[in-house]
C-alpha cells in the first residue's frame, strides 16, 4: 500500500490554528522557546505538554481534543472491530481513527485506502470506554481523501441507490429479470465491481407511496411516517404493516414529502449530494414538526442519518430540530406503552423468534425497544442473538472487493443462527434482514410485522 | 421500562452485581458507556498483593493478612465486607467460570506469583488454569516462546529480566527464550487476537506442535504469551499439553488482554442466557432523582429520550479510566450522580511526584464513601440515595494499582452489592 500524501501541504503560517496559537503565546515570556519546540514538533497539543513556563500546566486551560486525546490506546475497539477480524487490509479502528488523526492534523502522509474498508457499523464507538467518536473520525477523513480523487462509477451508482430503485421499480418486471440474470450480474461484477454474490432485492411495480394513496385514512391524532427507499420500492408491505400498527393505536398516518436519507451517499463519500437530499428532507419535516406531528421510522439507519449525521457530519443548519421529534417506530410505541396509551390487546403468538439488534439501532442509543415491546406479546419467546455486525452495511457488501469481507464479518452471527436452528429472525434493519436471509436461509421479519400478527390482523 | 435492578457499568464488578441480583430472581438491566474494563486486565483475580503497599515482598496469604489489614485500613471495602462475604463471592465466581469452561485455579488464602510479559512477577489469587503452571515459586527450567511479529511479547526481554530475578534468589525457576517464525498470514497482522483465534483451530495447533517439538528440551516447561484460544482456551491448552507432553502456561499481555476478553464474553453470555439485558455505548446517561431515591435514568439528552426505571441501582462505573470519576483542576467528582467523593482539598496531595512509586498514587484511592451495606454516604455518614449501591473501583480507600486488589474488590463488592440491591428491590 502506497502512503498517499496530503493534497495541499499547508504553509507553516497558513493554518488558522497556528495563528490563533501564536497570538496567544506571544504574550508569554517563554514565547521563543515555545516557538522552537513548535518547529520541532509542529503541533499544538504536543507543544502545550512540553511548554516551559512558570504557569503550572493544569492552570493553562489546555484545550483537549476530545475526539483523540480521550483515546487511552486500550485497543478494545480493535478487539471488537468486525472488519479487522475479517481482513488484514484494514489496520483497525484505533490506528485508522485516533492514531492516524494525529498525522492528519499535522498534514503528514498516512495511507488513506484503509478508510475504504471501514464498514461504518460504529461498533468501535459503542465499545470504547472513553467515548471517542472513532467512526466519525473515519468518515470525515474519508471525505477529505475522496475529495482528492475521482470516484469510480460504481460508488456513484451505489450512492445513488434511490435513483436505481426508482428506475428499477418503474421497469419491473424487466428490471428484476435483468438483475436476476446471471450473465448480467457477471458483467456488473467484472465490469464495474458490483459483487455478484450479494442478492439484488426484487423491485415492486407499485411503490409503497402509490399504494398508500389508495389506503383509506382513519381518524385520530396525526403521525408522520418516514418510510425510506427500501420500504418504498422493495418492501411496500412492510410500510403498510407499519401503517396498520400505528392505526391500531389510533393514529392517522401521513407521508411527508421525503427523499432518500442520504446515508448511501455519505458512506460512498458524496457529502455534497447527501446535503442536498438532507436539506429537502429537513424542510419537509420541519413543516410536519411545526404542525405538532412526530415522525416515525421503520429503518434505524435512516433515522440515525436524520438524527445524527445531518447534524454532526453534514452540519445542516436546523438539523438539531429533528432530535426531539424523530422516533424509531418501536421506541415510539414503547413510549406510548409507558404513557399507558399503547393498544395492548395482543393475541397469543406461540412462537420462538430470534432477534438480531442492528448496529445502527444500537448506535441510536435508545436501548432495545423492540425486545421490550415483544415481551408484551403473550406466548411469544424472543431470544436475543449475540452482538455482532451482519456485514452488509448498506452498499459495503455490494462491492466486489468487499463481498468476502462482508461475509466473514457476519460469519459469527450466521453460525449462531445456523446452530440455533432458528426458523425466523427478527431485525429492524432491512440490510441486516437481507444479509441474514441470504447467508443462512432463515425467514426474516421486522418487529412491526410480528406486532401486526399479535394484533390479529 | 421497569426493571428490579439496574446495574451501571459492565466491568467485573458490574457483571458480578448483575449475576448476584439475577440469582435472587430480580429482573436486571446493565447500562454501560463502553465494553467495561475487563479487556484491560490480566484476567486474573488479584486478592491482596502487597501490604503495606510499599512493601517489596508480596503477601503470601491474603486471607491471613486480612485481619491485620482491617486494623490498618478500617475504611477499605474488604474491611467493610468481612471475610465471609469475600470468600462466598469468590467461590461463586469460580463456579461461574468453571461452568463457562474457563476454570480458575487458586484460593483466597494463598497468592500465586506469576510472570508478566516484561519479566517481572505479579502476585494474584485466582488464575485461569491455563496460567497456573507458571508459578514462580516452583524450581525448574522454562522455555519462553515468542512469536515473530507479536510486538506485545518479547521472549528475550522476559527471559533476561526473569533470570535476573532468579539470580537474586527472588524466584525459583530458570528461563530460556526462543522465537517462532511468523505464521505467514500475509497482510493479516500477527497480534494477540489473531493468534488466539488461530489457536481455537485444531489444524493451527497441530502445526504449532510440529514447530515447537524440536525446540523443547526434556523436562522443560513451556511459557507462552496468553493467546491460546479465544473461545476454546481450556480445550486448546489441554490439547497442547497432551501433544507436547509438558506443562504449559500463559503469560498475560498488554491490552486488549485475551484472558480478559474471554472472561468478559463468558460473563456476558451467561447473563444473556439468564435474561439479563445489556445496553452499551451510552455516551449520555441522565439520572432522575426524587425525594432521597433514584427514580430512573434517561438514555440521552433529548427530552423524549427513553427513561429506564428500577427499584434499585448498582453503580459500578470504576475510577478515572472507567469514567466513574473525573477531575477538574480544583475538584474531583463522581460523574453520574455527583455523589460526595473522598479526596484531599489540597491538590498537591493528589499526586506523588514519583510516577511509579510502590506506595501508590494517592488519586488511585479516591472514590465514593460507602457504609457497610455498600450504600454511598455523605461526609456526615448519611445514606445519599436509599436505593443506590456502589461496587468495584469507584469505592474509596482501595488502591488496586498498589495493593493489587482490583479483581478481588470488584468480585466481592460487586456480588455483595448485587445481592443487597435485589433485596432492596424486593421490599
Amino acid at each position: 500500500m502506497q502512503p498517499v500524501s496530503w493534497p495541499q501541504p499547508v504553509q507553516k503560517n497558513d493554518s488558522p490554528q497556528r495563528h490563533r496559537g501564536h497570538r496567544g503565546r506571544r504574550k508569554t515570556r517563554a514565547g521563543k522557546k515555545i516557538h522552537f519546540i513548535e518547529s520541532i514538533f509542529g503541533d499544538r497539543f504536543l507543544l502545550e505538554a512540553f511548554s516551559v513556563s512558570s504557569v503550572p500546566l493544569w492552570r493553562k486551560n489546555i484545550e483537549m481534543k476530545p475526539n483523540i486525546d480521550q483515546c487511552i490506546k486500550c485497543s478494545i475497539c480493535n478487539a471488537y472491530c468486525p472488519v479487522l477480524k475479517a481482513t488484514g487490509l484494514f489496520p483497525g479502528p484505533k490506528l485508522a481513527g485516533p492514531d492516524a488523526e494525529r498525522f492528519r492534523l499535522q498534514r503528514k502522509a498516512i495511507p488513506s485506502e484503509w478508510l475504504e474498508y471501514c464498514d461504518y457499523c460504529k461498533i468501535c464507538e459503542r465499545v470504547c470506554p472513553q467515548n471517542v467518536p472513532i467512526a466519525d473520525l473515519h468518515i470525515k477523513s474519508r471525505l477529505a481523501w475522496k475529495k482528492t480523487r475521482k470516484p469510480p462509477l460504481r460508488d456513484w451508482l451505489l450512492g445513488h441507490a434511490y435513483i436505481l430503485q426508482k428506475l428499477g421499480a418503474w421497469a419491473t418486471p424487466i428490471s428484476n429479470w435483468v438483475f436476476g440474470w446471471g450473465f448480467f450480474r457477471w458483467l456488473l461484477d467484472r465490469g464495474m465491481g458490483i459483487a455478484r454474490g450479494t442478492p439484488m432485492p426484487a423491485y415492486r411495480r407499485r411503490t409503497f407511496a402509490q399504494r398508500f394513496k389508495s389506503h383509506s385514512r382513519g381518524k385520530g391524532p396525526p403521525i408522520a411516517y418516514f418510510h425510506g427507499c427500501y420500504t418504498n420500492y422493495i418492501d411496500p408491505d412492510l410500510g403498510l404493516t407499519a401503517v396498520e400498527v400505528l392505526e391500531k393505536n389510533g393514529f392517522q398516518v401521513h407521508l411527508p414529502r421525503q427523499e432518500c436519507c442520504g446515508l448511501p451517499l455519505i458512506s460512498n463519500g458524496f457529502f455534497d449530494l447527501a446535503s442536498g437530499l438532507g436539506k429537502k428532507n429537513l424542510e419537509s419535516l420541519r413543516k410536519t414538526i411545526d404542525d405538532g406531528t412526530e415522525v416515525v421510522f421503520t429503518s434505524p439507519s435512516c433515522r440515525m442519518t436524520l438524527k445524527e449525521e445531518y447534524e454532526t457530519i453534514l452540519k445542516l443548519p436546523g438539523a438539531s430540530l429533528l432530535k426531539d421529534h424523530v422516533f424509531e417506530i418501536c421506541q415510539f410505541l414503547l413510549q406510548l406503552y409507558e404513557e399507558g396509551k399503547l393498544n395492548t390487546r395482543f393475541q397469543e403468538v406461540r412462537e420462538t423468534f430470534y432477534y438480531h439488534v442492528p448496529c445502527h439501532l444500537r448506535a441510536l442509543k435508545i436501548g432495545l425497544p423492540a425486545l421490550e415491546l415483544l415481551s408484551l406479546v403473550p406466548g411469544l419467546r424472543v431470544i436475543e442473538l449475540p452482538e455482532g455486525c451482519c456485514g452488509l452495511a448498506g452498499s459495503y457488501g455490494y462491492k466486489r472487493e468487499k463481498y468476502a469481507i462482508a461475509r466473514e464479518v457476519g460469519e459469527d452471527l450466521f453460525q449462531v443462527i445456523r446452530e440455533s436452528k432458528a426458523q425466523t429472525v427478527i431485525s429492524d434493519c432491512e440490510a441486516c434482514r437481507m444479509q441474514i436471509g441470504h447467508h443462512t436461509g432463515v425467514k426474516t421479519l421486522h418487529t412491526v410485522e410480528v406486532l401486526r400478527r399479535a394484533y390479529g390482523a | 421500562m421497569f426493571y428490579d435492578v439496574i446495574v451501571i457499568g459492565a466491568g467485573l464488578a458490574g457483571l458480578m452485581a448483575a449475576e448476584a441480583a439475577q440469582e435472587k430472581g430480580a429482573r436486571v438491566l446493565i447500562l454501560a458507556r463502553g465494553m467495561g474494563s475487563l479487556p484491560l486486565t490480566t484476567g486474573c483475580i488479584d486478592g491482596l498483593g502487597y501490604f503495606p503497599s510499599s512493601s517489596p515482598v508480596p503477601v503470601s496469604s491474603p486471607l491471613t493478612a486480612l485481619g491485620r489489614f482491617r486494623d490498618f485500613h478500617p475504611q477499605h471495602p474488604y474491611s467493610k465486607l468481612g471475610q465471609a462475604r469475600i470468600l462466598s463471592a469468590l467461590n461463586r465466581f469460580r463456579d461461574l467460570a468453571r461452568s463457562g469452561e474457563i476454570p480458575y485455579a487458586g484460593e483466597f488464602d494463598s497468592n500465586f506469583l506469576i510472570p508478566t510479559a516484561l519479566g517481572t512477577f505479579h502476585p494474584t489469587c485466582l488464575v485461569p488454569e491455563t496460567m497456573k503452571n507458571g508459578l514462580l515459586s516452583l524450581p525448574g527450567r522454562v522455555l519462553l516462546l515468542g512469536f515473530e511479529g507479536l510486538k506485545d511479547f518479547s521472549s528475550c526481554l522476559a527471559e533476561q529480566n526473569l533470570n535476573l530475578l532468579q539470580a537474586q534468589g527472588r524466584i525459583a525457576p530458570s528461563f530460556r527464550a526462543e522465537n517462532l517464525a511468523s505464521p505467514g498470514w500475509g497482510e493479516k497482522p500477527v497480534n494477540g487476537l489473531n493468534l488466539a483465534r488461530a489457536f481455537d483451530e485444531q489444524e493451527f495447533r497441530d502445526r504449532f506442535v510440529r514447530q515447537v517439538q524440536p525446540l523443547l528440551k526434556g523436562g522443560e516447561k513451556l511459557g507462552l504469551p496468553a493467546v491460546l484460544g479465544l473461545r476454546l482456551s481450556y480445550q486448546a491448552w489441554t490439547d497442547l499439553q497432551k501433544k507436547l507432553g509438558t506443562e504449559i502456561f500463559e503469560i498475560p499481555l498488554p491490552p486488549p488482554s485475551i484472558p480478559g476478553l474471554r472472561l468478559y464474553t463468558l460473563l456476558r453470555s451467561h447473563l444473556q442466557g439468564k435474561g439479563v439485558r445489556t445496553i452499551i455505548g451510552l455516551s449520555v446517561l441522565k439520572p432522575v432523582t426524587e425525594a432521597g431515591g433514584i427514580k430512573g435514568l434517561i438514555l440521552g439528552e433529548s427530552r423524549k429520550s427513553p427513561l429506564y426505571r428500577a427499584s434499585a441501582y448498582v453503580l459500578a462505573t470504576g475510577k478515572f479510566v472507567g469514567g466513574g470519576l473525573d477531575a477538574q483542576p480544583n475538584r474531583v467528582f463522581e460523574t453520574l450522580f455527583d455523589l460526595p467523593v473522598q479526596y484531599p482539598r489540597n491538590r498537591k496531595a493528589w499526586f506523588n511526584t514519583q510516577l511509579l512509586t510502590p506506595a501508590g498514587q494517592p488519586f488511585n484511592s479516591f472514590g465514593v464513601e460507602v457504609d457497610e451495606a455498600l450504600q454511598p454516604v455523605d461526609p456526615a455518614g448519611k445514606v445519599v440515595y436509599r436505593n443506590l449501591f456502589a461496587a468495584g473501583g469507584i469505592l474509596a480507600h482501595a488502591d488496586s494499582m498498589a495493593e493489587k486488589s482490583g479483581g478481588g474488590v470488584a468480585v466481592a463488592t460487586g456480588y455483595a452489592a448485587g445481592e443487597l440491591a435485589a433485596a432492596c428491590a424486593e421490599k
